[in-house]
């Protein structure tokens, strides 16, 4: 470490501010086994599954507290060993407008996009990209809140999107995806 | 997967503490400086404290995004532990210190094997931790340091590590309340300082 690091401020004017850590998404062995470890022993809830049509291996997405996910645990398979461990990492921004903001940032910075758009269980309108040791990282808006009574959104409801601008046209019920700024959306 | 299985467990009632949120992800990176620039600079993280390799194998440095002392803290790879393994450790805060105390109960009463009861370094918190069954190392934690808009940072001289709890409670650092309150039973006097 050459460069004293207390030294490395945010700068000013950045057009966005992740406020707390969302989820984080692991790899494991065996999603049943830690399904019990998680809900059993730390108290989670499942939120939803994914089951094998959806993504190899499956998936299951557990809360803490009213978000819908706090941990996600994905299937380990041949190319992810469960000892990798981090599947990926996700940031809440407190707007809708700060997921574009930080959109436009990363291009300013040639730092490659390679997802955006909303996710599936969840619903979240999101971008996604790696750190620089290639972690992923997810950057997001809007993720459902799960109520005492313990409903998760049903699946059909879900609207996949593969852009911010196919998924602020086209939201899921409950979902205001009106920008502040509409000069952030591209035609 | 069994389906049904799954979507039958819930959370069992009278589990002797709440889970609030999710507070630092630890991560294992190759350059901490290199890092560090793409967290602070494109991300807008700060740092709250840096630990050189002389002091921990690799070196560590950890930033904020809210209050918190740390949201992310970084690690750097070893020969043990190369960049890309990724994950060092995932952080969940309790609100408050009796749960602490309980979950370690807890866990000692489903034996799941504690690795560290006590006090970390960096952000002073008060932590139980432990490993998942696939060995991803967690971290219950209470009290971390609050860091305000003046951005002082408490000094390295005032973080007082400690491998007990009892210890942890018995030798507070400054401006932490570490008052059990019903759960006291569940401390071991013995291990007090």
């Amino acid at each position: 470490m050459s460069v004293p690091l207390p030294a490395l401020k945010r700068p000013h004017g950045t057009p966005f501010r992740l406020r707390k850590i969302g989820h984080v998404a692991l790899f494991v062995t065996d999603i049943e086994r830690s399904l019990h470890f998680y809900c059993d022993i730390l108290g989670f809830q499942v939120s939803d599954l994914y089951q094998e049509d959806m993504m190899p291996g499956g998936a299951a997405f557990i809360r803490l507290n009213t978000d819908h996910h706090g941990i996600a645990l994905f299937q380990a398979t041949q190319d992810r060993d469960p000892g990798a461990g981090l599947h990926h990492m996700a940031f809440e921004v407190g707007s809708l407008d700060e997921v574009f903001h930080a959109r436009d940032h990363l291009k300013a910075h040639n730092w490659p996009i390679h997802f955006q758009g909303r996710r599936r269980a969840g619903v979240q309108i999101a971008i996604e990209f790696h750190d620089p040791d290639g972690h992923n990282l997810e950057i997001y808006w809007g993720i459902d809140q799960i109520g005492s009574e313990g409903k998760a959104r049903p699946a059909n409801q879900w609207k996949g999107a593969s852009s911010l601008e196919a998924a602020i046209a086209d939201p899921v019920v409950g979902q205001d995806t009106t920008l502040l700024d509409p000069s952030l959306a591209r035609g | 997967m069994n389906v049904d299985a799954i979507k039958s467990m819930s959370r069992p009632k009278g589990l002797p503490f709440r889970i609030g949120k999710l507070g630092h992800v630890g991560m294992y990176v190759k350059d901490l400086e290199r890092s560090t620039r793409f967290y602070t600079q494109i991300l807008g993280f700060q740092v709250s404290d840096a630990i050189a390799p002389g002091e921990l194998p690799g070196g560590a440095v950890f930033l904020r995004c809210a209050t918190d002392h740390h949201a992310i803290a970084l690690f750097g790879a070893t020969e043990d532990h190369p960049a890309g393994t990724g994950l060092h450790h995932v952080a969940m805060e309790v609100p408050t210190l009796d749960e602490i105390v309980r979950i370690r109960e807890h866990l000692r009463e489903h034996q799941i094997p504690i690795n560290l009861d006590g006090r970390r370094g960096a952000g002073v918190q008060l932590v139980v931790e432990f490993r998942d069954p696939d060995g991803h190392l967690l971290e219950i934690y209470w009290g971390i340091d609050q860091i305000g808009s003046e951005g002082v940072v408490r000094p390295e001289d005032q973080w007082k590590p400690v491998r007990s709890l009892e210890e942890a409670i018995g030798n507070p650092v400054e401006g932490q309340d570490t008052t059990v309150q019903a759960a006291k039973k569940l401390l071991n006097p013995k291990e007090a300082v």
